[in-house]
């Protein structure tokens, strides 16, 4: 017969003693263990044959081994005995650790024979019993069964952590890991336990974790090990704090490791802050657009004065000398336009006009121009959706191709080629694949790829900023507002930008456009504001009805005239019996013949107490104006008043 | 011919008396619409050229005016952006009567070409 190898586990060393008695006098080979990682270690070194292990231990307890060896394939066929001191207070828990034989702890004769048997069961190779040896003579002992109870309590309140909550001995393997833990390393919990901590760990933990192990052991030294918010683990993808806390023990020690993934928490901060940065560009920009219309008037005033003088005194100077002077001026005040034009583009006040535009026709126009004399630079132009039409400013969005194709043109500084795909994609889709704040909803996605240097990405967050150039500044490189104005042009067609640059090279710029609706940043752009409203004036001077007329159907509303109170009223009151109803009305105040405005509000109120009404009058003094609301008007315009007035009427009520 | 000149800026007017003045032309000059109503009353051009935002008479009340008074006059409507853009006004100028629409700043060359068009036309 071959020799048995056998391994007893028992923190008891009288129980060790006993046991390998009993083995050794039937001729095995026997070899102990104090506790479950000791005997882990032991099997590692031997697989034995017969395994007689205690339940109670520290480190890894017996139900803990027998788990690990039923779970490990190499080990699984272990002849497994459990020698129980509960098995009275935990009978069924015992039975369903998957032992082959369970004796009860009691008196050495009757454990003796139990072990006995055990031995001979392994060599008849009957498995799987299903009652507890030895129980005859003892008796149940109610403090066990408390102490049993209250064990069972803390696994439960560790198993519920969200917290991953690991213990290591002295070594830094680990005895002890809940759920929460074992999931975070993802890997079974008999391949966790009895690990080391810092292998399962990535390399720069891992030596962290060593070399404080290391201090901490000689001579005891009990300070933490933290992995903070700031600089944590990354672990399969996530990002995990980690506090090893050692706790002196006799003269050695444990530690408690506290494990949470903060990937979650990480995520949100960064989209925050991404929202944050998102919002101070937009904040740049209003403020950008604000400046931009106060200045643009007075600026295209200066300019035209400065650009006709010029071009006066070339057209007059006969010297050449003084001519080649004003021509070089002439230049820069081009440029000085086109600066103050592109400024416009900012402002929230401009008008885009849209209509429905396929991209790639767009597009490809706008490359085979750009890149025409440059024949080492190549283009590619791929569609899923050849036909699909968007709502669009088609000299805006030409713009932002014209910006696209001169930053790529000069990124790649030589021969290469450019990308560029358009696909129809999902907005909550393409935001959960990429991260980006891309709202829900239809979109065309369009990549613009070139195979230039790339951008650091260190530069990413600044690359829309205005006036930001990665490029020399000056008049012939740029003004930093190229992106700017993609920027810009992109969000007025409720879009979204963002750019690309991965490792080794290469740019690219997506661009998302609504297919219909999206998020909407100017809602005049999409919805119209004003349009397809229906609006009556009311006035008896015929030019001012004219130029109200021109004015509002400028803004795309219908409008329709009357000259004094009477047909007012009347054309309201045929309206609204018509289903339809005016959106607003527009009413003078004083006329020379017939009603005037005040008894018309009144008149119209009657008919309809939700009426939007404004008082019109050349005399912005009189009462009726000043306390324009008690008179049922929502507004009052003095005579004359500027376009811009009208626009404010359109934006308010409309 | 009689150019009235109509802008509250009087660079702009300064410049365009000359550009008009080289290229032989009579200038009246007016600084709001109002006032180059009243200057057209008294001493009637052929042409106008005129601002379109402008304090006391919008530039577009202007146009409808002249328009509806002096059906043959020539009218040139220039617009310096401002709030809404460059060419928000523009078209409702052209609406209105306008015969050429510019927009600030503009090429006087092209201008006083167009001015001779429009004067050779009439």
């Amino acid at each position: 017969m071959a020799e048995i190898h056998a391994l007893v586990v028992d923190n008891s060393p009288v129980i060790r003693k006993i046991v390998s008695y009993v083995l050794e006098a039937e001729g095995c080979i026997v070899q102990v263990a104090e506790d479950g990682l000791e005997a882990l270690d032991c099997i590692a070194c031997h697989r034995p044959d017969i395994i007689f292990s205690d339940l109670i231990m520290p480190k890894i307890d017996g139900e803990k081994l027998s788990y690990i060896i039923r779970n490990t394939p190499e080990l699984k066929d272990i002849f497994l005995v459990i020698l129980s001191g509960v098995a009275l207070e935990d009978n069924d828990n015992t039975l369903r650790l998957g032992a082959d034989v369970c004796i009860a702890k009691g008196p050495a004769a009757t454990m003796s024979m139990h072990i006995k048997a055990a031995l001979g069961k392994y060599l008849t190779n009957q498995r799987g019993g299903h009652s507890v040896e030895g129980l005859e003579g003892l008796y149940s002992r109610e403090v066990t069964r408390e102490l049993l109870v209250s064990k069972k309590h803390q696994e439960i309140v560790l198993a519920r952590m969200n917290e991953g909550v690991v213990e290591l001995n002295h070594a830094g393997r680990i005895v002890m890991a809940n759920s929460a833990a074992v999931e975070l390393f993802a890997l079974p919990e008999a391949q966790v336990l009895g690990q080391s901590l810092a292998q399962l760990m990535p390399l720069s933990a891992e030596e962290r974790i060593t070399e404080w192990l290391a201090q901490v052991a000689a001579p005891v030294c009990l300070l933490p090990l933290v992995f903070g918010y700031d600089d944590p683990i990354l672990l399969e993808n996530r990002q995990i704090t980690c506090n090893l806390v050692p706790v002196a023990e006799d003269d050695t020690f444990f530690i408690v490791g506290i494990l949470q993934d903060v990937s979650r928490r990480k995520a949100l901060e960064q989209r925050q802050r991404q929202l944050e940065k998102e919002l101070q560009r937009i904040q740049k920009l209003d403020a950008m657009s604000l400046m931009a219309s106060g200045i643009a008037h007075d600026f295209n005033n200066l300019l035209t004065i400065i650009n006709g003088n010029v071009e006066m005194a070339r057209y007059v100077c006969r010297d050449d000398k003084v001519n080649s002077l004003l021509s070089e001026s002439a230049k820069a005040l081009d440029l000085t336009v086109q600066l103050i034009r592109q400024f416009t583009t900012f402002s929230d006040n401009f008008l885009p006009q849209k209509s429905q535009v396929r991209l790639r026709p767009l597009i490809d126009e706008v490359l085979q121009r750009d890149l025409a004399g440059r024949p080492s630079i190549s283009y590619h132009l791929s569609t899923g959706e050849e036909e699909l039409a968007i709502t669009l400013d088609p000299a805006l969005v030409q713009q932002v191709f014209v910006n696209l194709t001169k930053n790529a043109v000069d990124a790649i500084n030589g021969a290469g080629r450019i990308k560029v795909t358009i696909d129809r994609v999902d907005g909550g889709e393409e935001a959960a694949r990429t991260g980006q704040l891309i709202a829900n909803g239809d979109f065309v996605r369009v990549a613009f790829q070139d195979s230039g240097p790339g951008i650091d990405p260190a530069l990413l967050d600044q690359i829309f900023d205005p006036y930001f150039s990665t490029k020399q500044k000056g008049a012939q490189k740029g003004m930093g507002l190229g992106l700017t104005i993609v920027h810009a042009i992109v969000k007025k067609h409720g879009g979204f930008v963002w750019i690309d640059t991965p490792k080794g090279g290469g740019c690219t710029v997506y661009l998302y456009f609504p297919v219909q609706g999206g998020v909407v940043t100017d809602p005049r752009f999409f919805e119209g504001k004003g349009r397809g409203r229906q609006v009556l004036v009311m006035d008896d001077e015929e030019m001012m009805r004219l130029i109200n007329k021109k004015m509002f159907e400028y803004y795309g509303c219908k409008v329709t005239t009357a000259t004094n109170g009477e047909e007012a009223v009347a054309l309201y009151r045929e309206k609204l019996e018509s289903g339809d109803g005016f959106d607003l009305v527009l009413l003078d105040l004083w006329v020379n013949e017939g009603m005037g405005g005040l008894e018309a509000a009144r008149r119209i109120i009657a008919l309809n107490p939700e009426a939007t009404m404004v008082a019109i009058s050349g005399d912005g003094s009189c009462e009726a104006m000043q306390r324009y609301a008690e008179y049922n008007f929502v507004a009052a315009l003095a005579k004359p008043f500027p376009i811009d007035a009208i626009e404010d009427i359109v934006n308010r009520f409309l | 011919m009689r150019i009235l000149i109509i802008d509250d800026d009087e660079q702009i007017r300064i410049l365009l008396r000359q550009v008009m003045e080289w290229a032989g032309h009579e200038v009246i000059e007016a600084a709001d619409g109002r006032e180059g109503m009243h200057q057209q009353r008294k001493q009637e051009a052929d042409l106008v050229i005129t601002d379109l935002i402008m304090p006391e008479q919008e530039g577009l009340e202007t146009i409808t005016l002249l328009k509806r008074e002096y059906p043959l006059i020539k009218i040139i409507a220039i617009s310096g952006g401002g709030r809404i853009g460059p060419d928000a006004y523009l078209p409702a100028a052209q609406e209105l009567g306008a015969d050429r629409v510019f927009s600030k700043p503009f090429d006087v060359r092209e201008l006083a070409t167009t001015v001779k068009e429009l004067l050779a036309n009439g």
